[in-house]
């Protein structure tokens, strides 16, 4: 019998697991057989200590104590390490490059505030430039005043729904036909808007000034509208309409289709 | 005065002659010779203090608006009346509009706040009229009738607004800024020597001949649909480019600076040529 088979039979033996049988057996080897009974002793020391060291529980102090060492450890562990450069040569140039970092930051820093400034002054003088022409647009005394805000309108590169608003107002209300060509023209520009489009397209049937009448005709004409055909269609056979203004819308029919 | 002067010395020398008769046909004579003369020496005048606001004239046939340095508008009738209806006199010229001629001289002129409406009572001919305006009143001219046959304005400072249907308009050393606007007229114009803006000059059937200043700083902006545009070489004209370095010449819209640009100037004839001469 090999030594790992009498292993397995006197830890069952010293367990008390063994048959009757197998016992005696054991007890026979351990009567006879020096080296089982060496190998028994070692086993069942083994064993005991085994059955100690799973009831042993380290004390409550070392516990603590192990957790206040690992603590600290781990304090110990994040403290920054002070870099020393010895030569004074680093030590400068360190310092210049702080400062050169710190600068070039710096710069940056107030730099960025002169655009945010410089934007800021921009749409300050925009919106001022606005509301002086929507002033200028509402001068009901002047309508030099009005046509000079609808030749500023014409400059700005783009339009807001307040200044559309006004200009399609003064379009369709004002009572002077330079004023209302010059608000078309500046509508004209930003015809590819949707609500300008619309407003173009009700103009058309409301406009009785010849003068408007033939430029708001070949304008949507030029934008290719092909939905007021219909009304150019009317205007072609109105008998009161002068013959220019027919004929405008003729030649846009005749253009569109 | 002199009225009342008058006639206690001829009732003097008439006393002397002690005939109480001839006495009274004299005074009847020397009174009414009087009172005729004072009202010739006055004329068709109408006068209104007036030095700010707005001018707005409808439907007067035949005006000529000159330029006073006074306070008051002067509204005068020129004298010879070619059409005298000799069945109308003494009667008084109505119209159904409801309009009274308060001036004497068949116009009606009404003061609305800051408005000065003006209009003649009879719908056809009607009196030719001088109205001499203050710097500060803005003129508007507005005439649709086909019985006006032009407009003209003489050395104008102030304002000037005119929409007609058939009248021509003639504008002599104006200075703007103005907006003119004719569908059947013609529009003849000089221009000061120092111009404010905008000026926009349009018209649908007529030409548009404006004499300008060489010195003069403009943005101008020619249009012509059907007709063309006709500029004098000495204007160095930098010719606005859309895109790129490229010049529209088929587009009807011309758009430069002279002099490096400055007032506003819009010119436009659909039908018809656009001038631009130098004065």
């Amino acid at each position: 019998m090999k030594t790992n088979d009498w292993d397995s039979l006197l830890i069952d033996y010293i367990d008390q697991n063994l048959s009757a049988q197998d016992r005696e057996k054991v007890e026979a080897a351990l009567r006879t057989d020096a080296t089982v009974r060496l190998q028994y002793e070692q086993l069942r020391e083994v064993l005991q200590t085994m059955d100690h060291a799973g009831e042993q529980e380290p004390p409550a102090r070392m516990t603590t104590s192990f957790n206040t060492l690992l603590q600290e450890e781990i304090r110990a562990a994040r403290q920054p390490r002070t870099i020393s450069l010895t030569p004074a040569l680093y030590r400068v140039a360190a310092a210049v490059a702080l400062l050169l970092v710190g600068g070039g930051v710096g710069f940056w820093i107030s730099r960025h505030q002169q655009q945010q400034a410089e934007l800021e002054a921009m749409q300050r003088e925009m919106k001022a430039t606005q509301e002086m022409l929507l002033s200028m647009l509402g001068n009901d005394l002047s309508a030099s005043q009005r046509l000079q805000g609808a030749t500023v309108a014409l400059r700005m590169d783009r339009a807001d729904n307040e200044l559309v608003t006004v200009l399609v107002r003064t379009l369709t209300d004002d009572p002077n036909t330079n004023v209302r060509l010059a608000a078309l023209d500046a509508l004209g520009k930003f015809s590819d808007e949707r609500p300008v489009r619309q407003a173009l397209i009700k103009a058309l049937s409301t406009q009785t000034d010849p003068l408007v009448q033939i430029e708001l005709i070949r304008m949507l004409v030029d934008m290719k509208e092909k939905t007021i055909l219909k009304e150019l269609h009317r205007i072609s056979t109105d008998e009161q309409l002068l013959n220019e203004v027919k004929d405008e819308a003729h030649a846009g029919i005749l253009r569109l289709s | 005065m002199l009225t009342t002067h008058a006639p206690h010395t001829t009732q003097q020398t008439i006393a002397n002659k002690n005939h109480i008769t001839m006495k009274k046909i004299h005074l009847t004579f020397l009174l009414s010779i009087l009172f005729a003369h004072v009202l010739l020496a006055q004329g068709p005048e109408y006068k209104l203090a007036k030095s700010t606001g707005k001018l707005e004239i409808k439907e007067l046939n035949n005006v000529l608006f000159e330029s006073t340095n006074g306070n008051e508008i002067i509204f005068t009738s020129a004298k010879d009346n070619d059409d005298v209806d000799e069945r109308a006199k003494g009667l008084r010229s109505i119209s159904a509009s409801g309009l009274e001629d308060n001036t004497g001289i068949g116009l009606s002129v009404v003061e609305k706040g800051n408005i000065i409406e003006v209009r003649q009572l009879r719908k056809t001919e009607g009196p030719a009229v001088v109205i001499k305006v203050p710097k500060g009143v803005v003129i508007s001219y507005a005439h649709t009738s086909p019985y006006g046959k032009e407009v003209t304005f003489k050395s104008i400072e102030s304002e000037i607004e005119v929409s007609t249907v058939h009248s021509g308009v003639v504008l002599e050393n104006v200075s703007g800024p103005m907006t003119v606007k004719t569908v059947h007229g013609d529009i003849e114009c000089t221009m000061g020597q120092t111009m404010k803006s905008p000026v926009s000059i349009v018209s649908v059937h007529g030409h548009v001949d404006v004499n300008l200043p060489l010195a003069t700083k403009a943005s101008l902006k020619m249009k012509t649909v059907y007709g063309e545009i006709f500029v004098d070489p000495a204007f160095k004209m930098e010719v606005e480019r859309t895109n790129s370095d490229m010049v529209a010449y088929s587009s009807n819209d011309v758009n430069g600076k002279i002099n490096g640009g400055g007032i506003d100037i819009t010119l436009s004839s659909t039908h018809n040529n656009v001038y631009l001469r130098k004065r």
